[in-house]
């Protein structure tokens, strides 16, 4: 015979999140010309498998002189495709003004989805990295979004120093 | 033999993230001077999700992105989001919501860029719907602007190799959050 306790429901819903790994980095850096370049990367851990679990990518990277208006920005989980026009360059943008001077800002924007609509093996479980970047498709190494990263009072005596923060939220299906 | 207790959920919310909707768009799409109801849908248009409990007891917040390219001389042309056409405030709002105030649909969306043809503009979506009246069931989510005159904050959405050699096939993405209250 079972019985049930008391004021138990029998099914509660639970929260889709599973953690969140954040990440900062406050150092000011120059940014150099590459065909396959890097701003920032970092190490978490994925509790649960590409068929339980999807991750969002979120987070904003200061800039500051302009280079290249496009130049095949990314954002990406190791396992990614690499191949052009592939998902690791959706979800991900940068804009700013037009000029070279110290003042002249650009924010660099990620909202990724990685979801069962990209590669599998971007959502493996276990020991996983992230990394923003760039990777132009006509493969010229000339290439950067900005010319500096983090800006800080070296670029406008006015300023404080700036950061970049990367989230990665783990979400159950 | 089982016994429940009268009056007693089967099914309750332990809080935290209820459910989330999510939204990708990989094509690139020209994006037509408009005004009104036409611009209001422009950058995502009519999409559905649905929300699994009442008004009292969650609430939606969209978050995403889209890269535009190119930005014409048109600064700040009322750019909103909103669920269920509610509250556009120039034309009045519809029927079924009577109980939101003109003008809601505006804000929760923002985007930069230079007045030049090639290059980038970003939109930043961070919308939290928590004052308006949304119960279960499916519901729509656009996002555009609402002007009186025609006008447009970029020429491209999700741009490609098409617009530069250099860019790849770019995306749209947003996730609709329904949150416990």
């Amino acid at each position: 015979m079972a019985r049930k306790l008391l004021y138990v429901p029998e099914q509660t819903v639970p929260d889709k999140l599973v953690k969140v790994t954040r990440f900062r980095n406050d150092t000011r850096a120059g940014v150099s010309m590459s065909a396959d370049g890097t701003l920032m990367t970092g190490n978490f851990t994925k509790q649960y498998d590409a068929n339980t679990s999807w991750i969002l990518m979120e987070g904003m990277i200061p800039g500051g002189k302009n280079y290249s208006d496009q130049c095949g920005i990314l954002a990406m989980l190791d396992g990614a495709d690499t191949n052009n026009d592939t998902p690791r360059h959706h979800g991900v943008y940068y804009s700013g003004s037009n000029g070279g001077a110290v003042w002249d800002r650009y924010i660099l924007y990620v909202h990724r989805i990685v979801d069962n609509t990209d590669a599998a093996q971007e959502l493996n479980a276990g020991s996983r990295s992230f990394r923003v970047g760039w990777y132009p498709k006509n493969g010229d190494s000339g290439q950067r979004p900005f010319e500096v990263v983090n800006v800080n009072s070296t670029d406008d005596g006015r300023n404080q120093q700036y950061g970049s923060i990367m989230s990665i939220y783990e979400y159950l299906y | 033999m089982a016994r429940q207790l009268f009056n007693f959920p089967t099914e309750s919310i332990t809080g935290g993230i209820i459910n989330i909707t999510k939204y990708k768009d990989s094509t690139r799409k020209a994006i037509a001077a408009s005004s009104g109801a036409t611009g209001r849908s422009a950058l995502v248009n009519n999409f559905t999700f649905t929300k699994l409990r009442n008004n009292a007891d969650s609430y939606i917040l969209v978050t995403g992105i889209i890269g535009g390219m190119g930005m014409p001389n048109y600064p700040h042309i009322g750019m909103c989001c909103t669920i269920d056409q509610i509250g556009y405030g120039q034309t009045g709002q519809p029927a079924e919501a009577p109980n939101h105030p003109q003008g809601p649909a505006g804000g929760g969306i923002y985007y930069c860029g230079n007045y030049v043809v090639n290059e980038g503009t970003t939109f930043i979506i961070h919308k939290s719907f928590k004052e308006f009246i949304l119960n279960s069931g499916s519901h729509r989510l656009d996002i555009g602007w609402n002007a009186n005159s025609d006008v447009r904050p970029c020429e491209y959405i999700n741009p490609n190799s098409t617009d530069n050699n250099r860019h790849q096939q770019c995306a749209t993405h947003i996730l609709v959050y329904e949150i416990a209250r």
